[in-house]
């Protein structure tokens, strides 16, 4: 397949009010040279492309309240409630409702969407990149519980605006801290205090670093793509795969270099086979 | 000389029992029943009760107000995050704030302003005792609720053969904190099967208490920390902006059914 072939869709997540997904294409097609396209929310971009009926936006969000992970400890097949069909349809119509927190199991998640895009869109031609607001895990087999997740990388990939927050590790002293305030009723604001001192240490819900942030892990989803191995080892290069928010933020904003000899060459190829193709 | 009025025995008596008849007579039916009188069942009560419709509060203490005496450590400071602290401002309770968002309030100024103000609302209560069962109708609709006295659950099996009573209501709330009482009897029936409290805690879970606020089952609602219960939603720290504001929305989305349901016998 040309390059030239390959369209790259990136799909917005109005509820998260710094991420501009403008600059994320500019960087990308900077990057890569692939032509980059943006579409609107991917519920937003499914329900004007495809005006589904009452009934069937019902089955939606049953089918998006049916990832809901329930237990962290254990996968669930527990049918939603009534009242969870209803919460997802009210956040799938209102973008006034930036309510998160809630885990959704990203593999089954990846298949939903896979189903909102048009069929002639599901093959290699296209990358999907989605946005969303919703915090997203899968499982581990080997401490046998779910683990937040930044990103999962797939078919479609899916980036999680919230989970860039709360997926990689604070700072061990934050969760000390926080544990003090929770049980011990210690003032709040030294949390806020924590947060600012170790500013360079972590990221806040709608920090103003997020797109920024988010363009390496847009980078990764395409490396996906091409690579079995979307990540990697240095922890300079944006497609580092961080566990700590020490480590996402000099990956992505404090590293020596954007990306590393290696992973430069290869978007460097990828620009050049453009041409070629 | 003696201050008081002269009064008998048995007149004080008769003035209870007959206050208390009278109104317990009139609430065995009711337009909503509220289990569990903690902020949340507090202020969705008060909600209604200003909407005139006939609100019957049941709590298990002698006491209302649940948690929202105290805040963390027994400490009674009690703490919410924007923008509920117009629920305060409405009820006149003073309140500081903290940091930018976060207001503190004493709790028992709070919670008695709170409790007055269900009262004041025209709310009726029925304290010090517990709630036992659901009335089931037709479809498996909530129709009311089988209560004891608290007592009866503290002594001993052979002294307790008191058999409960049934209260009738178009809408009934659980309003039961983490325990969700009410939902976890229709789990018992297999009517109902919830995940149970989600483990993880992030900041931003209060909004989710707000936003799955509503009817669960036919004729149940659910709000407050209950519906964390019911809908597997994270924990949250002590503080009780959700708990006020799903109350509140508890008694606007009750206030959408009743309505319905008015309309619906009016055509009939």
């Amino acid at each position: 397949m040309k390059k030239s072939q390959i369209t790259v869709y990136l799909y917005d997540e109005p509820k998260s009010t710094r991420l501009d997904t403008k600059s994320i294409k500019n960087y990308l097609e900077e990057k890569t040279s692939l032509k980059v396209r943006l579409r609107p929310a991917i519920f937003d971009f499914f329900v004007s492309s495809r005006k589904p009926g009452e009934r069937e936006l019902e089955k939606w969000a049953q089918k998006l309240a049916q990832t809901k992970i329930r237990d962290v400890s254990r996968v669930s097949s527990l049918a939603p409630l009534k009242g969870e069909i209803e919460y997802e349809i009210r956040r799938l119509l209102d973008h006034s409702i930036k309510s998160f927190g809630l885990l959704y199991d990203g593999f089954p998640l990846v298949s939903l969407f896979f189903n909102l895009l048009p069929e002639e869109e599901q093959n290699g031609r296209f990358i999907h990149i989605i946005f969303t607001n919703q915090l997203i895990g899968t499982w581990d087999k080997v401490s046998a519980r779910y683990h937040a997740r930044v990103a999962v990388l797939s078919f479609p990939s899916i980036i999680s605006t919230t989970g860039v927050v709360e997926a990689p590790a604070k700072p061990k002293e934050y969760y000390w801290l926080k544990q003090q305030v929770l049980s011990l009723g210690f003032d709040p604001e030294t949390l806020e205090d924590f947060k600012k001192a170790r500013n360079n240490e972590l990221l806040e819900h709608e920090d103003q670093r997020l797109t920024e942030v988010l363009k390496g892990y847009a980078l990764q989803a395409i490396l996906h793509h091409f690579e079995d191995e979307p990540f990697c080892k240095d922890q300079n290069c944006r497609l580092f795969n961080a566990h700590w928010q020490k480590e996402v933020i000099r990956a992505q904003l404090e590293g020596e270099y954007e990306l590393c000899p290696e992973h430069e060459k290869f978007f460097q190829d990828l620009k050049e086979l453009r041409w070629q193709g | 000389m003696a201050i008081f009025h002269p009064v008998a025995e048995k007149d004080v008596t008769q003035a209870i029992v007959e206050s208390f008849l009278t109104q317990f007579k009139q609430y065995a039916e009711s337009d909503v029943i509220i289990i569990g009188g903690g902020p949340s069942g507090l202020i969705a009560g008060k909600e209604l009760a200003q909407k005139n419709y006939k609100v019957l509060l049941v709590e298990r203490n002698n006491y209302l107000g649940g948690g929202f005496w105290l805040g963390g450590y027994l400490m009674n400071k009690v703490t919410v995050r924007a923008p509920a602290q117009e629920v305060l401002e409405a009820l006149k309770i003073p309140y500081e704030q903290a940091v930018e968002g976060l207001f503190v309030a004493d709790g028992p100024h709070a919670c008695s302003k709170l409790i007055a103000s269900a009262c004041d609302a025209g709310v009726k209560f029925a304290n010090m005792t517990i709630f036992e069962d659901v009335i089931l109708r037709e479809e498996n609709k909530v129709a009311g609720v089988v209560i004891n006295w608290t007592p009866i659950s503290s002594l001993p099996r052979e002294i307790t053969c008191v058999d409960p009573i049934g209260l009738e209501a178009k809408i009934v709330i659980d309003a039961t904190g983490h325990d969700a009482c009410v939902v976890k009897k229709l789990e018992e029936r297999g009517l109902i099967k919830t995940p149970g409290f989600g483990g993880m805690w992030v900041e931003k879970s209060e909004d989710l208490v707000v936003e799955h606020t509503g009817e669960v089952a036919p004729g149940l609602m659910v709000c407050g920390m209950a519906t964390s219960t019911t809908y597997g939603l994270p924990r949250m720290g002590p503080t009780f902006g959700a708990m006020l504001l799903s109350g509140k929305r508890a008694a606007e989305i009750a206030d959408k059914i009743l309505e319905k349901e008015e309309e619906k016998v009016l055509k009939e």
